[in-house]
């Protein structure tokens, strides 16, 4: 099951390894390469949070997948949301 | 034993600044050096084939081994870019260009990057197997025969080498228990398209492949050579770009001098890389070394050298 809040976590933990940052300030609707994301990195984003969450999101295009609140939406559609 | 004695490599002069063409593909000159890492590719002369790579990597073998050419028994050719067509095999016509007897076994392999891995084990049974003394492992694919010059994807990635490796019955290195793997069903992340020949990849598949499929296997070569990360001396990894080499350290937990990026004025040379990174490394006489070799097919495979 996979609340919001917890898919974020695991988003802000993902920012932080790919950043090696201590602080995420991303804003759920801000673009990923507005907050400095490149397709590198968010190639690698899409790894962790597959990792973090077990979904297989390997079919995900992070061109237009490029928001935290679109990449939940994403992920929702392949387990169930709370 | 048969076993690796020695290595010479051919690096064409001809270079592109990668840097340079920052503008051309719209990226930042940062990403380039700090995220793709290939500041320089390495450009064949067109007037050469992929068998006169592979003559020049053993002229670079002679001047540092005494080798006479009519002691070879075996020429293994690994490439997925052969002379012509493909069709007579590349390595035949490189026992020609050599001047060897023609009792020489002389084949090609098809594999890219994981090729090394695949072609060291290769040779070494076939040669045991047939009591041969000396044979020599090239590598030599020129993806500089397939790349379309607009597409940032790849035309930022891949530069021109050759190796030649002597294996001999007076070897430095022989090989532990090797592991071998294959995907088919990720066959498009790599691919020539047909009709146009030309060839494209899916950064993001190969990427996500080599992340969870490179680590787990090196785990597994460790295993069933009952050894740990701490006992090998370095990991010569594929180097497909410093992203990836940086990100499957990181996820080994390795320190940098232990997974070198090494590529940084050559490109990714498919499989050339691997024994590239050998050859710089050799003077280190390091005691146990391990290869992993990931890319096309999808292909991977991990073996350890170890120092005799």
């Amino acid at each position: 099951m996979l609340l919001k809040e917890n898919v974020r976590s695991h988003f802000y933990n993902a920012l932080k390894k790919i950043t090696q940052s201590v602080e995420i300030t991303i804003d759920d609707d801000e673009k990923f390469d507005d907050y400095g994301l490149d397709s590198l990195d968010r190639m690698n984003l899409l790894l962790e949070m597959e990792e973090l969450t077990e979904c297989d999101l390997g079919e995900l295009d992070l061109n237009n997948t490029n928001t935290f609140n679109l990449l939940y939406e994403e992920i929702t559609k392949l387990a169930p949301r709370e | 034993m048969i076993g690796i004695e020695s290595i010479g490599s051919y690096l064409p002069d001809a270079i592109i600044d990668n840097t340079s063409r920052a503008d051309l593909f719209k990226i930042e000159s940062d990403f380039i050096i700090k995220k793709i890492g290939f500041e320089v590719l390495r450009r064949k002369n067109s007037k050469d084939d992929t068998s006169d790579l592979c003559v020049f990597a053993w002229n670079d073998l002679c001047r540092n081994t005494t080798c006479p050419i009519d002691e070879i028994e075996c020429i293994v050719v690994c490439t997925q870019n052969p002379d012509g067509h493909g069709l007579p095999h590349t390595a035949a016509i490189v026992q020609n260009k050599l001047g060897c007897t023609n009792q020489v076994a002389a084949f090609d392999i098809s594999l890219g990057c994981s090729g090394y891995v695949y072609g060291v084990t290769i040779i070494q049974s076939f040669m045991n197997a047939n009591g041969m003394k000396k044979g020599l492992l090239f590598t030599a694919d020129p993806y500089s025969k397939v790349l379309n010059p607009d597409d940032r994807n790849t035309e930022l990635l891949f530069g021109d080498a050759a190796t030649c490796t002597l294996f001999s019955t007076t070897p430095r290195y022989t090989t532990l228990k090797s592991l071998f793997a294959t995907d088919g069903s990720g066959a498009d992340a790599i691919q020539r398209k047909f009709p146009s020949g030309i060839l494209e990849m899916k950064g993001q598949d190969v990427f996500m492949f080599a992340m969870k499929k490179v680590p787990a296997q090196i785990q597994q070569c460790l295993m069933i050579n009952n050894l740990t990360l701490d006992d090998i001396s370095i990991f010569l990894l594929h180097q497909g770009s410093r992203y990836i080499v940086e990100n499957l350290r990181n996820r080994l937990s390795l320190p940098p001098e232990k997974a070198p990026f090494l590529a940084s004025n050559i490109g990714n040379t498919v499989s050339s890389s691997i024994p590239l990174s050998l050859q710089a490394t050799w003077e280190a006489r390091y005691d146990k070394v391990l290869l992993s070799g990931f890319g096309v097919g999808l292909s991977w495979a991990t073996t350890i050298l170890q120092q005799q």
